[in-house]
């Protein structure tokens, strides 16, 4: 297998380049996406015939959802790249995805929340799907604060790496706690294997919305990293060059 | 649109003050997204052009120093 690539991606200087060009791309898609998506959902897509229109809060609150088991899953990986080859960008992307991933955590929680009320008569219960989320955005907010309060950045990058592994597990336990015990949180709407039990005309909106969230997601995954990157380098000869002018 | 006016996309049967807020709530959060990123770049980008300016100042008082 060629590794070159896998190389490149480490090196700082080249990330930072290649970055520049990926992300007014990526903004501006998503951009127009979220636009696209959420609008269609909110005014266009027809109204669900249990729930209403209270469902059109299904068009954040599943792409947000889907972002914060995804982004943990994400940081576990570069945590794992950090530890075993010792790539230093896995640990830039590492820091950078935390805050994001916690803010979309929230998100779903928020929403989660919202549509709770109109829908189980209650803003929260203590289920297993609502708990083990609660705890991802706990565990996003431990890995924010244990780099915060380590002054090294090659421990604490250690530390935050497997902090990010350990906390992993929690992911199945979210995924599955639809089947595994009884909640008042429906099971999955979208499942890869099976065709999608929702009308095309709610569907569409939805699957827009989750790639325009998800594009989101990498484009300010990216402008956080290039910040990060600049201020680590801050001492070598490419960053002096770039904004010495 | 599905909707037929405006007060009925507002209303959205009673359901309205919670499809909204949740909408609301999300535009601030991915506004807080773009944002914070984007102002500790500005941050950054200062602080390095800072350094390099005092750098490049101390260096020349060297030069200057030498020379005399």
């Amino acid at each position: 297998m060629n590794w070159t690539f896998f190389h490149k991606l480490g090196s700082p200087k080249w990330f930072y380049d290649i970055s520049g060009r990926w992300l007014p791309w990526l903004a501006t898609i998503s951009a127009l996406l979220m636009a696209t998506g959420l609008t269609w959902g909110l005014l266009f897509a027809p109204p669900d015939y249990l729930q209403g229109n209270s469902y059109r809060i299904i068009f954040l609150h599943v792409p947000t959802a889907f972002l914060a088991s995804a982004v943990y899953v994400m940081m576990a990986c570069a945590g794992a790249v950090t530890l075993i080859w010792r790539v230093k960008l896995a640990d830039v992307a590492l820091k950078c995805m935390a805050p994001v991933g916690a803010s979309f955590c929230l998100l779903a929680l928020i929403t989660g929340a919202i549509w709770g009320k109109p829908t189980w008569g209650t803003w929260w219960v203590w289920d297993a799907r609502l708990t083990s989320v609660l705890i991802l955005l706990f565990l996003y907010i431990g890995v924010i604060a244990l780099r915060g309060a380590i002054r090294s950045t090659t421990t604490a990058a250690k530390a935050c790496a497997v902090l990010s592994i350990v906390g992993v597990v929690n992911i199945p336990i979210i995924k599955f706690s639809v089947q595994w015990w009884n909640t008042l949180h429906q099971g999955a709407t979208l499942k890869l294997t099976e065709k999608p039990a929702m009308a095309p005309e709610m569907l569409w909106p939805l699957l827009i919305s989750i790639l325009a969230f998800y594009l989101f997601f990498t484009a300010v995954l990216l402008l956080r990293m290039r910040t990060e990157i600049l201020n680590r380098e801050r001492r070598t000869q490419w960053v002096q060059q770039r904004l010495g002018g | 649109m599905y909707f037929q006016d405006i007060t009925s996309v507002l209303h959205m049967d009673g359901h309205g003050i919670y499809v909204w807020s949740t909408y609301g709530i999300s535009l601030l959060i991915v506004a807080y997204n773009v944002l914070a990123p984007l102002r500790q770049k500005k941050q950054v980008i200062g602080q390095i052009k800072r350094q390099i300016i005092n750098e490049k100042q101390v260096q020349s008082e060297k030069n200057t120093a030498v020379k005399q």
